[in-house]
């Protein structure tokens, strides 16, 4: 039987992050056949009838070890397998039903107006591709480096936050929001969709750092909200509401995961019901697009007009569908169509039946991800993946709960299903990344590699050098 | 273990969160999709579809004898394709085309400049008459003209001229219908759907859904009311008389069937003309509602019949009950005055009605309970039993239900009470009025007042018309009624028919003004609402004249050139001619109910001549009229 998991020495050609970056335990050491347990991974090329086709499968994934790895070789090593493909299936049928889906409602209209039908879902296909070369890319690379540049990412999405609202030739404003920036030649791009990836990079670091202590309101609560607020704020002044809700709701999933002590929060989140409540019924638009979301009919001309068109064309789809390409309200009077109400699209052409199946891939997304975070080799891995996973899939849920009346309008993208470049591209680069950390996964993986608290900080006793002397290893795969 | 971040029990709690919010959203989902989805499906489909066939021309109104009311036809719409003719021609096809119009000076001027303009397509004119348009025919014929068409369009047509000179017959009651092909007030825009029908909708699309019918529609249905347009144009006569003679701002008058509940004749003066509505709307648009039942007002004196039926009822009091009349009686910090400011001592109770006595039903009103708010209690009571400040629920647009003080929100003082026993501080439309004294003289059953007898030739079924008050009440009370209009001398004269049974009850009001906070002064609204019929009332009939300055001969002797009970009778006098009803001296008491049964069936000659002299009822086909 050959050896799936080989240790690599650091030396290896492969680009070992630097040490600096990455918690002492990331990198595992000879580990005592301590708690060896079974396989935890289905996906591992297992030799066989097909055992060299596989390999080579998995050798272009960047799965197999390097052969000639000593074992018992001391220094930095790393245990790499497979990634996780049953989180590739739900993507790749994701995207196949967003290109099918944008070319049934974009199609009829871009020939009206263009006089080309492949106008949107041509674009759409060549985002595709880039898309999945890029999250080939992430998940070749070693998640750890993203923490060296967790930094700079924040930096750079702070600062295209900023520049997007400055007026000036670069600035591209979309129905009253100002979302887009345009440099040059190149396709304008929307930097609130970078500004997730950047956030939730730079809070797994952070987090990661902090470790417990995040528990604390000096050294966890309040650092949270710096480092939170900025990002969201910015993306509110766009406006983008529905942007802004991912972000928060992402950032708030991962710091309660992280080990938030909710307790400070049950004084907290009352309060900020108690502000939205109050926002809203001061300000009369606002209040009227709640009541709207709450009943559309209430308002059909304006504020619930979106969302009575997205519910008629549901209405026509009903249990099984008009039929692929056969939608009567797609590119008529569905708003955006191929875009914010693609769902609308999918529910009207494949009926109900459809649109469970969306939601579903949504949730088997959600499982993988959540599966990931659990077996991650370290806390930033760990919160990494939970924020990714939270990311994609609430913004998927909050996209749907808009059409089907659940939510209040907000213009936001149905990951790998919406037409739009920059969303297209970054949803794929997270699951490169999530792919990249499910490579590394570990049985019944505990993240205990974080910073432990030693001392004083918050009144615990001192834990003379347990840190320091490193903690008991943990199993190494069946070698 | 301190210094663990391993957060599996949040991150497991997390996922079920997940699939809590997919398992919502799911079915959040089928319930659009599958419970809605019918609804929201038929909906779609309605706004996708486009009309292919017209709903065909909207259904006629006519009254009941089958005499046309409302109709349409095609009027042609003249437009010139100017730019298809050389500019020299202009003029010449611009003069021949105002000498078709009959157009001179300005608007000539103005057609010709229109047509020099070259467009490829302008319109001339709207709803030519027959001639016009034979005449444009002619000409393209001559090839005096080029470059013209004539559109059909659908036009609304009132044929009949009303009561009142520059009105239609029955404007108030019919309404009108806009350029948009929408009914506005009245029968047009109450009975919209179902005259205008709805047009065959089909999808339109470039695909394979083309072509997939989304509804079937349905043809514009007729009409037939229950208003007898032989005395609606009288009725429209007496009133314009009136209405010129006592210098009145409105004079209305509606006369209901007591029995069914429909409304032979409606009409108010001043009025309008329904084929010029547009004209009206830009001019005084409030002339349109219908004051019978969308104008409320305190109807006064009248109001005292319903405390009668009140006292009858609880027997407070009989007709022989000796009431105690004063010249005023104090009630708190106000007072109540006689009109005439006089007593007439000791008087039975149906005299204290018939003299109208505002202090004597003022006391009657205070004995109806053992205090002022049971006693108000029983009399609003007996208001809502003949729907009093409820609407009549009759089927037509824009009624009102009235300014009725509930006393079990509100508890009225006994100054409301003794005002409101005589018909002041309480508001109500004449539509109700006429139905609480329907109820009143019928045997006590709550009629709904109706317009429509018969759609597409189907009659309508009459609404359940439910007991409220007991048949010998209503008895007595009709019995009030007649001594009521015959006892005062003056009143006799002007009311009673020789050979008929005749009751009803006058109604003086002030008139409130809430800018100054005081009454108007020297100006009333005289009411009269009765009975005519002969072994049982045929028609109950509420006049009003509203907001006219008397003739003030002494306290309380007002004198008006026709007084509203003179009114009544001119109307009573109508109605038993048009609706045959039979004089006690022509007929044996045996036959008389008989004949009274055929109401509508014969025709008395002063109605048949109505309709040949006067030549203002148009005749039973459905032409319009060959000019406007």
């Amino acid at each position: 039987m050959r050896r799936q998991h080989a240790h690599r020495p650091a030396s290896t050609g492969r680009a070992t992050p630097p040490t600096r970056a990455i918690p002492r335990n990331a990198v595992a050491v000879q580990r005592p056949a301590r708690r060896s347990r079974a396989d935890p991974l289905p996906n591992r090329a297992v030799a066989g009838a097909d055992g060299l086709r596989r390999d080579r499968i998995a050798a272009w994934f960047g799965s197999i070890p390097v052969r000639s790895a000593s074992p018992g070789t001391h220094g930095v090593q790393r245990e790499r397998h497979d990634p996780d493909y049953w989180l590739l299936l739900p993507i790749v049928a994701l995207s196949a039903i967003g290109i099918l889906m944008v070319y049934s409602s974009s199609g009829l209209r871009s020939h009206a107006a263009r006089d080309d039908a492949f106008a949107v879902v041509g674009q759409q296909l060549l985002w595709a591709v880039l898309g999945l070369i890029a999250m080939l890319v992430a998940m070749r690379v070693d998640y750890r480096w993203l923490r060296l540049l967790s930094v700079p990412m924040y930096a750079i999405a702070l600062v295209a936050l900023v520049v997007v609202l400055l007026p000036g030739p670069h600035q591209q404003v979309v129905g009253g929001s100002a979302r887009w920036v345009r440099i040059g030649p190149l396709p304008p791009v929307h930097p609130a969709e970078f500004a997730k990836l950047a956030l939730v990079v730079y809070l797994a670091h952070w987090l990661a750092k902090t470790g417990t202590r995040v528990s604390s309101v000096v050294h966890g609560t309040l650092p949270f909200f710096v480092v939170a607020v900025p990002v969201i704020a910015l993306v509110v002044r766009e406006p983008d509401l529905g942007t802004t809700g991912v972000l928060t709701l992402a950032a708030f999933t991962m710091f309660v995961v992280a080990g938030a002590n909710l307790w400070q929060f049950a004084l907290v989140l009352p309060a900020g019901i108690a502000a939205v409540a109050l926002i809203v019924s001061f300000n009369p638009y606002q209040l009227l697009r709640v009541q709207a979301f709450l009943d559309p009919w209430k308002d059909p001309q304006g504020i619930g007009f979106h969302t009575i068109q997205g519910l008629l064309a549901l209405g026509l789809g009903g249990l099984s569908g008009m039929g692929l390409g056969e939608s009567l309200r797609a590119g008529i009077s569905v708003p955006n169509a191929w875009n914010d109400f693609i769902f609308a699209v999918v529910g009207e052409e494949f009926g109900l039946l459809g649109g469970l199946t969306v939601i579903v891939l949504y949730l088997a997304v959600a499982y993988r991800g959540m599966r990931i975070a659990l077996a991650a080799p370290d806390t930033f891995g760990g919160l990494l993946a939970t924020g990714i996973t939270a990311w994609l899939v609430l913004q998927a849920f909050i996209n749907i709960g808009v059409v089907v009346a659940l939510v209040p309008i907000t213009g936001i993208t149905l990951p790998f299903v919406s037409a739009g470049g920059s969303s297209l591209i970054v949803s794929f680069v997270a699951v490169g990344i999530l792919l990249s950390i499910s490579r590394e996964t570990l049985p019944g993986g505990s993240w205990n590699d974080a910073d432990p608290d030693r001392g004083g900080r918050h009144g615990r006793p001192h834990l003379s050098g347990a840190g320091r002397r490193g903690q008991p290893a943990r199993t190494p795969l069946r070698g | 273990m301190l210094g663990r971040t391993d957060r599996r029990g949040r991150l497991t709690l997390l996922l079920v969160i997940f699939i809590v919010l997919a398992v919502a959203l799911g079915a959040r989902l089928a319930y659009w999709q599958l419970s809605r989805g019918e609804e929201l499906r038929t909906m779609a489909l309605h706004r996708i579809a486009l009309p292919v066939e017209q709903a065909g021309l909207r259904g006629d109104i006519v009254d009941r004898r089958g005499t046309v009311l409302a109709t349409t036809s095609y009027r042609d719409l003249l437009a010139v394709h100017a730019d298809q003719l050389p500019p020299a021609r202009r003029a010449t096809v611009a003069r021949e085309l105002a000498r078709i119009l009959g157009y001179q000076g300005e608007t000539a001027n103005r057609l010709e400049q229109t047509v020099e303009r070259g467009d490829s397509y302008a319109v001339i004119a709207r709803e030519l008459t027959e001639e016009q348009s034979e005449a444009v025919r002619q000409g393209v014929a001559d090839g005096k003209l080029s470059a013209v068409s004539l559109d059909p369009r659908p036009v609304r047509f009132y044929p009949n001229p009303g009561g009142a000179p520059e009105t239609t017959l029955a404007s108030h009651l019919l309404g009108f219908v806009n350029g948009e092909g929408r009914g506005q007030y009245g029968v047009e825009q109450r009975y919209q759907d179902l005259l205008a029908g709805r047009p065959k909708l089909v999808l339109g699309g470039s695909d394979g859904t083309g072509g997939r019918v989304v509804d079937e529609g349905t043809p514009g249905g007729d009409l037939q009311l229950t208003i007898d347009a032989s005395l609606q144009l009288l009725l429209e006569k007496e009133l314009y008389a009136a209405w010129v003679a006592d210098k009145a701002s409105r004079v209305s008058a509606v006369v209901v069937h007591p029995d069914t509940g429909d409304v032979l004749a409606s009409a108010s003066v001043p009025a309008y003309d329904a084929n010029d509505y547009a004209a009206i709307a830009a001019r005084s648009p409030d002339s349109f509602v219908d004051p019978i039942l969308g104008e409320v007002y305190e109807p006064g004196s009248v109001m005292k019949m319903l405390v009668a039926a009140a006292g009858y009822e609880t027997g407070a009091v009989t007709p022989r009950t000796p009431i105690v009349d004063a010249a005023s009686v104090r009630l708190g910090r106000s007072r109540v005055d006689n009109a005439d400011k006089r007593g007439m001592g000791t008087i039975p109770f149906e005299d204290v009605i018939a003299y109208s006595r505002n202090v004597g039903t003022s006391l009657v009103a205070m004995r109806l309970g053992r205090n002022v708010h049971e006693a108000a209690t029983v009399l609003h009571g007996m208001w809502r039993r003949l729907g009093i400040g409820t609407r009549t629920g009759v089927d037509l647009t824009g009624e009102l239900p009235g300014l009725v003080a509930d006393p079990r929100v509100k508890r009225w003082t006994s100054i409301d009470l003794a005002n409101r026993a005589f018909g002041q501080g309480v508001a109500v439309t004449q539509l109700q009025l006429a139905r609480a004294f329907a109820v009143m003289v019928n045997g006590g059953r709550l009629v709904r007042p109706r317009v429509v007898a018969a759609i597409d030739g189907v009659a309508t079924e009459a609404s359940p018309a439910p007991r409220v008050i007991r048949p010998q009440l209503s008895a007595a009370l009709r019995r009030l009624m007649a001594r009521a209009a015959s006892t005062i001398p003056r009143i006799a004269r002007g009311t009673l028919i020789p050979g008929y049974a005749v009751g009803g009850k006058t109604g003086t009001a002030q008139i409130w003004d809430p800018k100054r906070g005081d009454w108007v002064p020297k100006t009333f609204n005289f009411s009269f609402v009765g009975y005519v019929g002969q072994s049982k009332p045929e028609a109950v009939i509420a006049v009003q004249i509203h907001r006219t300055k008397p003739q003030i001969l002494g306290q309380g002797r007002l004198q008006l050139s026709i007084t509203s009970y003179e009114l009544f009778r001119r109307i009573a006098v109508d109605a038993i001619d048009v609706l045959a009803i039979p004089s006690s001296d022509s007929l044996p008491p045996s036959e008389a109910r008989d004949d009274a049964t055929a109401v509508g069936q014969g025709r008395s000659p002063r109605a048949d001549a109505a309709l040949v002299t006067g030549d203002h009822v148009a005749s039973v086909d459905r032409a319009p009229p060959a000019a406007p």
